[in-house]
């Protein structure tokens, strides 16, 4: 059995970030960005548009206006998810976060409990075959299972080695596991 | 004590939707209702220009314009004739015991290579609302426990109306009327 009590402060949350976010989320998330300038870009431009040709096509004014209408809701809305992920962000790194978790390791499974600050306390008993993914970042082990991640330091271990660890996830998860 | 046992399903689903959708879809409307207008209109003007002046340059903004009209369109009666949103059921079978009871209400997630046991501080409890055939229990502003009224295992629907009423206070809506 191996027994860990992981101490999950705000660096620990940065490296956690760190080993999940994918090339391909960033991206995504500049892109959000990117088309929300773009769209008010399009805005600025339709209404000087429509200033400089007041006296131009019906038809044009009108899609011009409607064009900019559609593109400041969605730019809107874009920048509305913008501010809200780096409020959020902001939030959890500005706020004490402290939260102790304690895992067990067996042959079957590995069990996790812990306590938020709210009070709502979760006890999670998983089999390795539920286990989605294993991601080891430096000394730092990251385990996704359906309801819980929890990420801990191999100096965390209090009971049994890191040796016996890597042997049980290794031997247990095979391909599950990744080395970043 | 009441409890209750929960294999969720589309019925739950289109439950929780129908009673939260109205936001959702208003929000969703401008924006796609406003992009198909810009298009169409744009489509249209183009259509209109090409023709008084037989030029032949702007064939790709007609078909552009045609296409995110096309791509709005598909989009708005997805978003009408969806009984469900963008809710999805769990990718793992499992079912949930939901127990009433004492200090705080606690849930067990079953499923077939894990077990979740969580408690909730009551006082840390977003909302708990009940229709004609369900109660929604908001754990957070936007996670729910949805049980069905024959879900009940234990006790009955006027003790946990009861129980609800007292514990929540001005947190448990009562919405009976309301056929969801």
């Amino acid at each position: 059995m191996i027994r860990i009590n992981s101490q999950r402060d705000k660096r620990m949350l940065l490296t956690e970030l760190r080993m999940t976010m994918s090339f391909g989320a960033v991206m995504v998330l500049l892109m959000l960005l990117g088309l929300s300038v773009l769209c008010f870009v399009f805005c600025v431009h339709g209404v000087r548009v429509l200033y400089e040709h007041k006296e131009g096509f019906r038809y044009a004014r009108v899609m011009y206006l409607v064009g900019g209408i559609a593109c400041f809701f969605t730019a809107v809305s874009i920048l509305i998810r913008a501010v809200r992920f780096v409020a959020a962000a902001v939030s959890l790194f500005g706020k004490r976060y402290s939260l102790s978790e304690e895992l067990l390791f067996e042959d079957e499974g590995y069990t996790s409990r812990y306590t938020a600050e709210n009070g709502v306390t979760v006890e999670g008993r998983y089999s390795y075959a539920a286990v989605k993914k294993v991601i080891t970042y430096k000394d730092h082990i990251l385990i996704a299972s359906p309801d819980q991640t929890s990420v801990f330091r191999l100096s965390d271990i209090t009971e049994g080695t890191a040796e016996e660890l890597s042997a049980i996830l290794a031997g247990k998860l095979g391909d599950r596991v990744t080395h970043k | 004590m009441v409890r209750a046992r929960v294999t969720y399903n589309d019925n739950h689903l289109k439950a929780l939707y129908s009673l939260t959708k109205t936001p959702y879809i208003v929000k969703k409307l401008i924006s796609d209702g406003l992009w198909l207008a810009a298009s169409l209109i744009a489509g249209i003007w183009l259509v209109k220009y090409e023709i008084r002046y037989r030029i032949n340059t702007d064939y790709f903004f007609i078909a552009l314009a045609f296409t995110v009209a096309m791509l709005r369109a598909w989009d708005i009666i997805k978003l009408l004739s969806s009984d469900k949103g963008e809710l999805k059921l769990l990718p793992y079978p499992c079912s949930t015991e939901i127990i009433f009871g004492g200090e705080v209400l606690e849930s067990f997630k079953l499923a077939e290579n894990f077990t979740v046991h969580k408690t909730y501080p009551y006082g840390t409890i977003n909302k708990a609302v009940e229709t004609m055939n369900y109660f929604f229990i908001f754990v957070e502003a936007n996670k729910a426990f949805i049980i069905h009224k024959s879900e009940l295992t234990e006790g009955s629907v006027p003790e946990l109306e009861h129980f609800l009423s007292a514990r929540f206070g001005k947190r448990f809506i009562d919405k009976r009327s309301v056929k969801i």
